[in-house]
């Protein structure tokens, strides 16, 4: 009973805080995640869980050298991701004023649909600010900031109804979760796979239509529209100046 | 250490690991698990800290409240049927 009562005033605390305590336990989190992620990059790179048989097949010497070019070749391709995804942001960034920023949250463990970024008001980032992949693709508008991160709401979040036009027909996107989200178009309307779908509300682009599903009884048919990039190795993302 | 305090700060972690790495229904089977067996605190702490993290300000706080649910919910259960 008395752990209830203190939990529910933490989270008052919180609330009339402005988010304070919540932004203490993110940026905690987020070196947490980050950490880890970075351990089991170094600990999985090293080739210690190569199975049985081909660890017996090797002698010591080849060993010791294949995990060392194990290594260099992790290291490799990880920066040679890193250059291609800022490169792409370098486009990007000429194009609108904004800030690069790392991801240093699971983009799938929110019930929420959201992530966190680290960049918040002290470099330059507010509330509303909007989120994109290195394509230049919205996926997010900023929630919540605290110094030095901010958390990020999905724009494909469970539940989460955006309004967006593809070509000259208005839709409203629900969002599924993971990038993808669908809507109801009249069945007259000509939309095809590959036509992009922007937002109004972000100004932007916000994914290409992957799928048209229309039911001959039907008056509408259904649209599945994905964001291009794949969220799941979505590292590094652009957050604009509002 | 007993093996009971062991399995509730293992549990916990597990619940923590969950929330930061894992889909939004993971947290739940460390939580449903220690509400099972103890009366545990820890559950709603789990919850807190999976809408802290999660969670904007002004969003209504599923987990803190499932997890009160969860907890309460369990109290009469676990004395009468469960394991403790």
């Amino acid at each position: 009973m008395y752990a209830t009562a203190l939990v529910i005033i933490i989270f008052l605390l919180d609330l009339i805080a402005g988010g304070r305590l919540r932004s203490l336990v993110r940026l905690g989190a987020s070196d947490v995640y980050v950490s880890l992620i970075e351990m089991g990059d170094k600990v999985f790179g090293s080739g210690l869980f190569s199975t049985r048989e081909q660890l017996e097949k090797e002698n010591s010497q080849l060993k010791a050298e294949l995990v060392a070019y194990q290594q260099k070749d992790t290291a490799y391709s990880s920066v040679q991701d890193e250059n291609a995804h800022l490169r792409a942001l370098v486009g990007l960034a000429s194009r609108m004023p904004g800030r690069t920023a790392s991801i240093t949250s699971s983009l799938y463990a929110s019930a929420y649909g959201t992530f966190t970024v680290d960049v918040g008001i002290e470099d330059g980032v507010s509330r509303g600010s909007v989120v994109f992949t290195p394509d230049g693709y919205a996926i997010g508008v900023i929630s919540e900031t605290s110094s030095h991160s901010s958390l990020v709401s999905e724009l494909f979040a469970p539940d989460v109804s955006t309004e967006a036009v593809v070509g000259t027909t208005h839709v409203v996107l629900e969002g599924q979760g993971g990038g993808n989200a669908r809507a109801h178009v009249p069945r007259e309307s000509s939309i095809a796979t590959g036509d992009v779908v922007r937002a109004p509300s972000v100004d932007a682009p916000v994914g290409l239509v992957e799928h048209v599903e229309s039911n001959p009884n039907g008056a509408d048919k259904e649209i599945y529209v994905r964001v291009p990039s794949n969220l799941q190795t979505l590292m590094l993302v652009y957050v604009g100046r509002k | 250490m007993s093996v009971e305090n062991s399995l509730r700060i293992f549990l916990f972690c597990l619940g923590v690991l969950a929330a930061l790495f894992g889909p939004p229904w993971l947290p739940l089977v460390p939580v449903v698990l220690l509400a099972m067996r103890f009366r545990a605190w820890e559950v709603i702490v789990l919850g807190l800290f999976t809408d802290f993290l999660w969670a904007p300000s002004l969003h209504i706080p599923l987990f803190l409240i499932s997890s009160i649910v969860i907890v309460w919910a369990f109290e009469p259960l676990r004395k009468e049927l469960l394991l403790s």
